[in-house]
């Protein structure tokens, strides 16, 4: 018996046939697949309105240059049809007791103020919503109404209020033709009786503020990856195009820096990030498919090109786009008053010159850090975590994705910063892992 | 749905957010197609295969009473089986979809040529409409899958497989060409990062396989033949001791027959003197308390290595790649290793100690002194064998010097290639390889696992160079996807298969030798006998159709009126209007 | 009433007693009492230091084992001074094999180091000990929103392990107090840079150079006066701006952060040493408003 989402509070599920994940980025979807597909249950359990986690927002990725959404919506609907997958979404893992074979969770089922089974994502009560906030998923940089969808492919394609935003002024009820809002609804809790668990709650990107050196915060035209990401994307707040903050100029100069929150002893994260210099690199050629005049360079440390057709892709950057990829981590950035370009001074270590290069737009690649979410799901199941806060694994060669709890499994960036295809990996892998152990009751 | 009935057909134009709308005039071409023959619908939409878009198809379906559908957006190698399965919850028979491809074929070939791509795009949806209509539902046909699993390859990777696949409750067939079971890693003496032996940390993982109940080792063995479809293939196994064969059912296999160590003769003097070894080498050492020099068995007291030895060479075939492993594994043999030398110098082109602990590892071995140099990418260490010394000079970037040291032994970190019989064994299991030598996965990002033959898995160093830590990764998400097959039973196989029409075979036999995948034999229950195709083993291809003389074989979805209709559309246009 | 042994250095007796002055009058006039530290030498920043490490660091030993024999912690107003005792003070706290050795040369004096006395730059004294609450409450004279620019130096907030005074990337406490008093703190290009000063025993023409750049972003963003806390950078800021050929209108005033203050609270111009900067700051001067308390 499964309990159904938005039942009556407190309605118990047992079942020891069922998994529950928690993070539902491409990590986490991949397990509920692969765990599903076997004919198990799974609970997809995602804070955010809507799956898709990081990679939603992303525009390319490395090293094929697909397209994020085009490669990932497949997969969202996949979940979302899959009649053993139960999406739990605007939702978080509050306590988690018991042991393999029966742990007990209980989650908070925060009121998205819809009905998710009414609303069918039509956008009416967006267009009449009066009040205008900053997109958190547009990293700031776009506007949302208070009643709003992340982004077009959101998964379940129902909206969400922003209570905090809200003024309820009533209009979107009005508009809504199927009785869909409810601006009254509360939180609520559901308790679920799972026999293994599959930590895949992913990373959050390093504060670049962090480093007042580089100016982010301080001038316009300094922005972060992601934020870059947003503006690159097609579906973002400026329908893809590449545009300088502070005066919506086209970037004729660009400077990619790497290593902003990665290798950097001082600032407690000595670890590298390791998909920083791909997605740096993928950045930089965006720009250069954008307007294939502009000049592009990347500051760097060490490139880290080591996947499956990145060295090639990083090659391609360099002798066909053109990127100028230059060794030394940036010293500081200031600005120029007058245009509000840029200036990085670096030293340029193969040339043994120290550079004061003039940009009209420097992109700080951040590193990635465990989700603030990690600590409290740690705390709950007790499993070890190593100094950085990431989920430590069992045995790195022969259990890799089990962790020191039996029945706990992780995958994705929980366990450290990981691209893509080792993502995907590591979600099929814990798949297996979860099955067996769903099999036989316990860790073999 | 039957053929009496007059075709109505929904025609459905994707954006693909900015991917096609960029550059093609959708709403034109939406527009213009529902001027076209027996379109009773169209509409253009920013992401087809989302949930909105599929609701749409659904919704659409049902409002117009559609009974074809045509989704003009990207390659039906993305969203073919989304579409299907929205035509098919539509009410629809799977077949009487047409996907028209407007991104790789028109949008992302054309970019600088929006209006041209625009008319391409017009000309593409026409020729599919007319398709469309003379479309046929096909029925669905399902195999079952048998419950056994063939890995090839007992190294880290097979064995946590073979282990993962039999634990979840599967028969597997784990077949290993050498003698022994553990591949490299069972050879390497201390591992990183525990400290441990390869075989040492690999024991209980062979311990559980070998008693394992339903594991079968073949060891000595390799796979000579091996045929058939998804969830049924056959295998054939022979002894390379004795030549005997043996044959078995499986339903699915993993390729985890791993890489090679690259043996770099031409390179900084490899070959020339005993005290010269690859990291390959230097791991499978015997463990001793020193570490002796090969040559003349004296301790060793200084030491270099030298880093991205036959990797990372743009324009050299199947060296072009990174060998991923080798950053971490010097750092780690360096860094322990210099407590009992002197001198452990680092000649290096790129550092990519990129994954968990690697960093911590890089920064122990700097403090133990092991120094870390940089030479230019362009200007490689020149290594020379004199009177039995080795001598390396080279440019220090940092420095802007050059230098020059003669270690006792110099290690290069060798790439990790694919090896020398993988052609042969992509040719037997029908996989395809990438430039980098290993076999190609269905999708590099989302299936990385899986290849385009449905129910085979790559695995570990079979699919790309990397360590051994992600190898076991592999090895679990591969067992999974063969469990998901194995679990579920059954699957579904394409209905767009050949088919003989007996009125008009004349038994020429050119179909039947034409076939690549021998599918094709005689009916011999017929008076005349006449050709018959196996389904299970026809892969749709063609080939026959179109070498039949006799006009006798037809392709399902791909029939001469399908086709011939596509290219009346082209050819000569109905005059539209707009 | 806290109480500090008042560390002053070779440099501000000589070249800057106005610094001496203000910050003497300004501390009492907000609460802290200032003893004079006998017998003290000098802390061997730079100069002694890049000779001996060992010497400097016996010296700074010397200076804070007096302290601690009589009790008291330590206030050094100039930034290379602070920066030097609070070095040794790490080295003693951190090396037991120097601190024996120093210890053994002290023994000589009757004086032990035992790590029990702290080192605090005036920033720290003002931030911590006073208050921006009491600094704002203590102004009569309000500056109508002059745009001052501040200027750290390079001692008195790196290394932060070492003298954590402020966030080294991002120093804010003279801009604070800047606020506090009614004036407008302004930021400008390279504003954690170093005034050059410390240059000038080896490349006179370059130390100058970096100071002039200094000078030059902080006109580029309009601001009419630069705050110190350190005697070096004061100096130092002051005196490359006089030369032949720099025109008297276009120089920047150079004023220290207890002169600023000083005025705010309604002390004369002549007990604050204003007559003795180099560069008339009678331009920030107008800007006080009389009775307009806080």
């Amino acid at each position: 018996m499964i309990a159904k989402p938005g039942g009556r509070k407190g309605s118990i599920s047992t079942s020891s046939d069922t998994a529950l994940v928690i993070g539902g980025g491409v990590a986490g979807m991949q397990a509920a697949l692969d765990i599903a597909d076997q004919g198990f249950k799974v609970y997809l359990v995602e804070t955010t309105p809507s799956i898709g986690g990081k990679m939603a927002m992303l525009d390319k990725t490395f090293p094929t240059l697909d397209c994020s959404a085009c490669i990932l919506t497949p997969r969202l609907s996949e979940v979302s049809h899959h009649p053993n997958i139960t999406i739990l979404s605007y939702s978080n893992v509050e306590k988690i007791t018991g042991r393999v074979g029966n742990f007990r969770v209980r989650v908070l089922r925060r009121a998205r103020c819809v009905h998710e089974e009414r609303c069918s994502g039509c956008g009416n009560c967006i267009d009449v919503c009066p009040v205008e906030v900053p997109n958190e998923f547009d990293q700031m940089i776009g506007f949302r109404k208070a009643i709003y969808m992340p982004f077009p492919q959101a998964t379940p394609n129902v909206c969400t209020v922003d209570m905090g935003s809200c003024i309820q002024c009533d209009r979107c009820i009005r508009v809504c033709e199927r009785d869909a809002i409810d601006l009254n609804m509360k939180d609520k809790i559901l308790r679920l009786s799972v026999g293994v668990i599959v930590v895949a709650t992913g990373y959050r990107l390093f504060d670049v503020s962090a480093y007042p050196r580089l100016g982010y915060g301080k001038y316009m035209n300094v922005i972060h990856a992601l934020e870059y990401e947003r503006l690159i994307n097609a579906a973002g707040p400026t329908q893809g195009h590449l545009i300088r903050l502070s005066d919506a100029k086209v970037p004729q100069n660009i400077g990619f820096i790497q290593c902003v929150g990665a290798r950097d002893v001082s600032k407690g994260v000595p670890y590298c990030s390791r998909v920083c210099c791909m997605y740096g690199i993928k950045n930089a050629v965006m720009a250069k498919e954008h307007n294939p005049n502009t000049e592009v360079t990347i500051y760097y440390a060490d490139i880290r090109a080591f996947g499956k057709g990145y060295e090639e892709f990083y090659h391609m950057a360099e002798t066909r786009f053109g990127v100028n990829f230059v060794r030394g981590r940036v010293g500081r950035v200031l600005e120029n008053p007058e245009n509000c370009n840029l200036i990085v001074s670096v030293e340029d270590i193969a040339h043994h010159e120290l550079l004061e290069v003039e940009h009209d737009l420097v992109v700080l690649s951040p590193g990635l850090q465990p989700p603030r979410s990690l600590e409290h799901i740690a705390h709950q199941l007790h499993f070890e975590v190593d100094d950085e806060g990431y989920v430590e694994v069992q045995n790195t060669f022969l259990n890799p994705v089990d962790t020191t709890i039996p029945g706990v499994f992780v995958c994705g960036c929980a366990e450290g910063p990981k691209d893509i295809p080792d993502s995907v990996s590591t979600g099929s892998a814990v798949a297996m892992r979860a099955a067996i152990a769903l099999l036989h009751g316990g860790a073999k | 749905m039957s053929q009496e009935e007059a075709p109505r057909i929904g025609v459905f134009v994707c954006h693909c957010g900015h991917n096609i709308a960029g550059v093609v005039d959708v709403e034109k071409v939406a527009k213009l197609a529902s001027s076209l023959p027996h379109v009773v619908y169209t509409t253009h939409e920013m992401f087809m295969c989302a949930d909105a878009g599929q609701q749409l198809i659904r919704s659409m379906v049902a409002e117009h009473a559609l009974n074809r559908v045509v989704i003009a957006s990207c390659s039906p190698r993305m969203h073919e089986p989304t579409f299907r399965k929205a035509v098919e919850e539509a009410g629809l028979n799977r077949y009487l979809f047409e996907q028209v491809n407007l991104r790789e074929h028109v949008s992302w070939c054309h970019m600088r040529e929006p209006e041209a791509a625009t008319e391409k795009a017009i000309d593409l949806v026409r020729m599919s409409v007319a398709r469309a209509a003379h479309l046929e539902s096909l029925p669905i046909e399902t195999v079952k899958v048998t419950p056994m699993a063939l890995v090839v390859g007992a190294g880290i990777t097979g064995l946590r497989a073979a282990l993962d696949i039999a634990d979840r409750g599967f028969e597997v067939l784990l077949v290993e060409k050498s003698p022994q079971l553990g591949g490299h890693v069972a050879k390497w003496t201390h591992l990183f990062p525990t400290g441990e032996s390869g075989a040492e940390l690999l024991a209980p993982l062979i311990r559980r396989v070998k008693s394992h109940t339903r594991i079968q080792i073949m060891r000595n063995s390799e796979v000579v033949e091996f045929e058939g479809f998804i969830g049924n293939f056959k295998a054939t196994v022979q002894d390379r001791k004795d030549g005997v064969q043996r044959e078995f059912d499986v339903g699915t296999a993993i390729i985890a027959t791993g890489f090679e160590s690259f043996k770099p003769f031409g390179y900084y003097s490899y070959g020339e003197s005993p005290d010269i070894v690859t990291l390959a080498e230097l791991q499978e050492m015997p463990p001793r308390p020193e570490l002796l020099r090969p040559s003349n068995s004296q301790p060793v007291n200084t030491m270099a290595f030298i880093g991205c030895v036959g990797s990372r060479e743009p324009s050299k075939k199947g060296h072009e790649h990174c060998s991923r492993h080798c950053c971490f594994a010097t750092a780690k043999a360096a860094s322990d290793l210099k407590d009992g030398l002197e001198e452990i110098v680092m000649l290096y082109k790129s550092l990519r100690t990129y994954g968990k602990h690697h960093e911590d590892i890089h920064r122990l071995a700097r403090e133990k002194h092991v120094i870390y140099s940089r030479f230019p990418a362009d200007e490689i260490p020149i290594v020379e064998v004199v009177d039995d010394k080795i001598r390396i000079e080279w440019t220090d970037i940092l420095a802007n010097k050059r230098l020059i040291f003669q270690p006792d032994m110099l290690v290069l970190a060798s790439a990790m290639v694919a090896p020398s019989d993988t052609e042969t064994v992509a040719k037997m299991f029908g996989l395809t390889r990438s430039s980098d030598g290993f076999f190609s996965p269905e999708h590099i990002k989302l299936a990385p696992l899986t290849t385009h033959v449905a129910g085979i898995m790559i695995a570990g160093t079979s699919q790309a160079a990397k360590n051994a830590v992600e190898s076991s990764i592999d090895a679990s998400g591969a067992a999974a996807k063969a469990a998901v097959l194995m679990a579920r039973g059954e699957v579904e196989i394409e209905s767009t298969l050949s088919e003989v029409n007996p009125e008009l075979c004349s038994l020429c036999h050119t179909c039947i030798t034409s076939c690549p995948y021998g599918a094709i034999g005689i009916d011999e229950s017929r008076d005349p006998p006449v050709a018959c195709v196996t389904k299970a083993k026809c892969h749709g291809c063609g080939t026959c159709a179109a070498a039949c003389a006799s006009g006798a074989i037809i392709m399902k979805h791909s029939t001469d009126n399908q086709i011939g209709a596509m290219l009346e559309a082209y050819l000569c246009p109905v005059q539209e209007t707009m | 009433m806290r109480e500090y042994l008042l560390y002053l250095g070779c440099t501000t007796p000589v070249r800057l007693p106005s610094y001496e002055a203000a910050t003497k009058a300004v501390l009492s006039k907000l609460g802290i009492r200032l003893l004079d530290f006998k017998d003290v030498t000098c802390c061997g920043a730079q100069y002694i230091e890049s000779i001996s490490p060992r010497a400097h660091i016996g010296l700074g030993g010397r200076i804070l084992a007096l302290a601690e024999s009589q009790g008291k912690d330590v206030l050094a107003i100039c930034g290379a001074c602070s920066g030097s005792l609070k070095h040794s003070k790490h080295i003693l706290d951190k090396d037991k094999g120097m601190r024996r050795e120093v210890n053994s040369m002290l023994r000589e004096e009757g004086l032990k180091y035992t790590g029990n006395v702290q080192v605090k730059h005036l920033l720290q004294v003002l931030r911590d000990d006073i208050g921006y609450e009491h600094i704002r409450k203590a102004v009569t004279r309000r500056y109508s929103g002059v745009r001052l620019a501040a200027h750290y130096g390079c001692h008195v907030t790196r290394p932060y392990d070492i003298v954590k005074v402020d966030d080294p990337e991002n120093p804010r406490v003279i801009d604070e107090i800047i606020e506090c008093i009614g004036a407008t703190a302004v930021d400008y290009p390279d504003k954690t840079r170093c005034c050059g000063g410390p240059l000038l025993a080896m490349d006179e023409e370059l130390a100058a150079l970096i100071g002039a750049d200094k000078i030059k972003n902080v006109r580029g963003v309009g601001a009419e006066g630069i705050v110190t806390a350190c005697v070096f950078c004061d100096i130092h800021l002051s005196q490359i701006q006089i030369g032949d050929d720099e025109v008297p209108e276009s120089r920047v005033p150079i004023i220290t952060l207890p002169q600023l203050m000083g005025l705010a609270y309604g002390i004369d111009k002549e007990s604050l040493g204003i007559n003795l900067n180099r560069i008339s700051p009678e331009g920030i001067l107008g800007t006080l408003q009389e009775g307009v308390g806080q």
